[in-house]
């Protein structure tokens, strides 16, 4: 059962994978299992897929829905049997930046790889990162930026963490048409992804690094 | 009022000398041969405006000042062609109150959120939703769809559109048609489509002015004309990209019938435009084509089967496709090579250019690949060594147009002064 809610949520059938987890759990597979070995390890695969070229954005996104619409059936289980989201990341764009398509693929993305994702939306104030970090204790902040203008307010945001004394607990990644690797060593953020399937690999590997720690 | 009249008249005596020098230039990258230099036309976005010390809530509503700064620009930086002041909606801020839209914020709009420094921000929405019920509806009746879906959704003002019906306007049928138009609302909604129609005329007037006068001052403009791939008019407008991008797999026959209901609104509105323009290439921005983003063969199918279509006829029609890439294009390279030699110019923002230059550039003249962030973080002697570098790669033999990949626009004029004197005196082919 396990293996063909994984097989299904790599062709991307949202509604099957629904059935299938409404299935096993009527069949009394434990919530944590349908979770690690059917949906998160389809999604590894499909991760491996995207890596190496042998499927795309397109194919990424309806398999990203897929663990999705399963995992919504499986959270209110998930919190009964006290098993915890692999992690959650808070996103936004910065201040002044209302572009959100990059953004809304990360955070698509970054949902199908099993992360809880806090979107913040655009335009988001600097501090206003900092406050949800904390107040949802969050392990990653994703920030974007699409403007040549207003990728400099990505480093606002990292000093706002420095400032407010947090820096230290999140790993900050950043991502957006004009951001580079050099530019993510200049303002100091510790991951930088060229794209939305980067990302999402990126924050499996953190978030299970995390919890290997 | 026609926006035909107060055009100045071309140009003459040293000017024309100085067009016309230009003008072959490019037309000689173009036809991929060695010009006497690479010719020079960084896309300019904010940049003039910045440098000349106007904010864009001043240039969006006020058009003396955007025309000023574009007026120094080109007379002190002296680029081998124009694009006037009429990108990035400059201009257009009293059109666009007007129709109120719901996917575009833009400096100086009352009840925006971009302060007055920001350039216009495009907000991407999914308005065709539901693809159970609104694909069928949106393909077997294009019009209707965007009178009652599309236009309600897209502008503030137009809400009353939405149960507008011309279904039963036939014969008879009129009389009880012509009564929904006794609805405030809707008298209101094509009172002001009037409104917006003459503040548009009026844009295009003094654009078109304003143009004459750049030629008259002896630059040649780059665009006659805009238009955009049919897949992104679809994805950009109506679907959004998440759901473009799924659709691909979850409704492709759906998907590909409306995008190809859009294939004939890119060719002919390029058409109309470029027969009012003096311009040298119909731009193409492309936005969703790059790698990653689709895979080889639904490249080809959903995005390059209408985009090639409508350049191979444009070409056909005697007009340059200008076609700008956006984004990494490594893997697209090959598509671009199917295009017939000296009749395009493509533009590129993230490739290795040595391979576009190998592959794309036996065949057809090519710009970009360096990063226009250099303008705004970099010393001089690094903006020099990079644009030294760039030409290195791509100026040999011709058939090469200097451009950064992004457009220009928070930059130190320092570094600006140091790309074109980089460009005019390192460029030199003799």
């Amino acid at each position: 059962m396990l293996e063909q809610i994984s097989r299904t949520v790599q062709i991307g059938n949202a509604k099957l994978v629904k059935e299938l987890v409404k299935q096993a759990l009527e069949d009394g597979l434990s919530p944590a299992d349908i979770m690690n070995d059917g949906l998160i390890a389809a999604m590894a695969v499909v991760g491996d897929d995207f890596k190496n070229n042998r499927i795309f954005v397109p194919e990424m996104l309806v398999a990203s829905r897929a663990m999705s619409q399963g995992l919504k059936i499986l959270e209110p289980h998930l919190v009964a049997a006290g098993v915890k989201p692999i992690g959650t990341v808070v996103i936004g764009t910065v201040k002044q930046d209302l572009h959100d398509i990059g953004k809304n693929l990360v955070a698509t993305m970054m949902r199908g790889v099993g992360a809880t994702v806090c979107d913040l939306g655009v335009d988001v104030p600097d501090e206003i990162f900092v406050k949800k970090a904390e107040e949802i204790d969050a392990d990653i902040v994703a920030i974007s930026a699409l403007l040549t203008t207003t990728m400099p307010a990505i480093g606002d945001v990292i000093k706002a963490f420095e400032t407010a004394a947090v820096r230290d607990k999140y790993k900050i990644m950043i991502g957006g048409a004009p951001v580079n690797s050099n530019f993510a060593k200049t303002v100091g953020a510790d991951y930088y992804s060229p794209n939305a399937a980067e990302a999402a690999e990126l924050v499996r590997e953190i978030l299970s690094g995390m919890q290997v720690h | 009022m026609s926006w035909e009249q107060n055009i100045p008249d071309g140009p003459a005596g040293e000017a024309k000398t100085a067009y016309d020098a230009r003008l072959k230039r490019v037309n000689d990258a173009i036809d991929l041969k060695e010009p006497d230099r690479v010719p020079c036309i960084p896309f300019y976005s904010t940049f003039p405006y910045r440098w000349a010390g106007y904010s864009m809530a001043d240039v969006m509503y006020d058009v003396s000042k955007a025309q000023d700064a574009i007026r120094k620009y080109v007379t002190h930086f002296e680029p081998d062609m124009t694009m006037g002041y009429s990108s990035v909606c400059v201009g257009q801020g009293r059109f666009l109150d007007k129709l109120d839209p719901t996917w575009l914020e833009w400096a100086g709009r009352k009840t925006g959120k971009l302060g007055d420094d920001s350039m216009c921000q495009f907000i991407e929405f999914p308005i065709l939703e539901d693809e159970e019920t609104e694909y069928p509806a949106f393909n077997s009746d294009m019009s209707g769809w965007i009178i009652n879906k599309y236009l309600p959704k897209a502008f503030n003002s137009m809400k009353a559109l939405e149960n507008l019906s011309f279904k039963n306007c036939l014969g008879w049928g009129s009389l009880s048609f012509a009564m929904q138009f006794l609805n405030p609302e809707v008298m209101k909604a094509f009172q002001t489509l009037s409104e917006a129609g003459q503040l548009a005329a009026k844009f295009y007037g003094e654009v078109a002015a304003f143009n004459a006068e750049l030629e008259a001052l002896g630059f040649p403009l780059v665009m006659k004309a805009t238009t955009v791939a049919a897949f992104d008019t679809f994805s950009n407008n109506l679907r959004g990209t998440i759901l473009s991008l799924q659709d691909i797999i979850a409704e492709p026959d759906e998907m590909k019938k409306a995008i190809e209901q859009f294939y004939p609104g890119s060719l002919y509105g390029a058409l109309a435009q470029a027969k009012y323009s003096n311009g040298r290439f119909v731009y193409i921005p492309m936005h969703k084509g790059m790698d990653g983003f689709m895979s080889d063969a639904q490249y080809r199918e959903f995005y390059w089967d209408t985009l090639k279509r409508l350049i191979m006829a444009l070409i056909d029609m005697g007009h340059t496709p200008w076609i700008y890439t956006e984004g990494k294009y490594d893997s697209r390279l090959k598509y671009l090579t199917e295009l017939p030699r000296g009749k395009v110019w493509i533009h590129f923002e993230d490739v290795d250019m040595k391979e576009a230059k190998r592959l794309v550039g036996a065949n057809a003249c090519i710009s970009g690949g360096i990063q226009a962030e250099l303008l705004r973080t970099a010393t001089t002697d690094k903006v020099r060594d990079e644009v030294k570098r760039n030409m290195d790669i791509c100026a040999p033999g011709g058939g090469y147009i200097f451009d950064f990949g992004e457009s220009m626009d928070d930059c130190k004029p320092e570094n600006v002064e140091t790309l074109f004197d980089t460009v005019k005196t390192y460029g030199k082919y003799r």
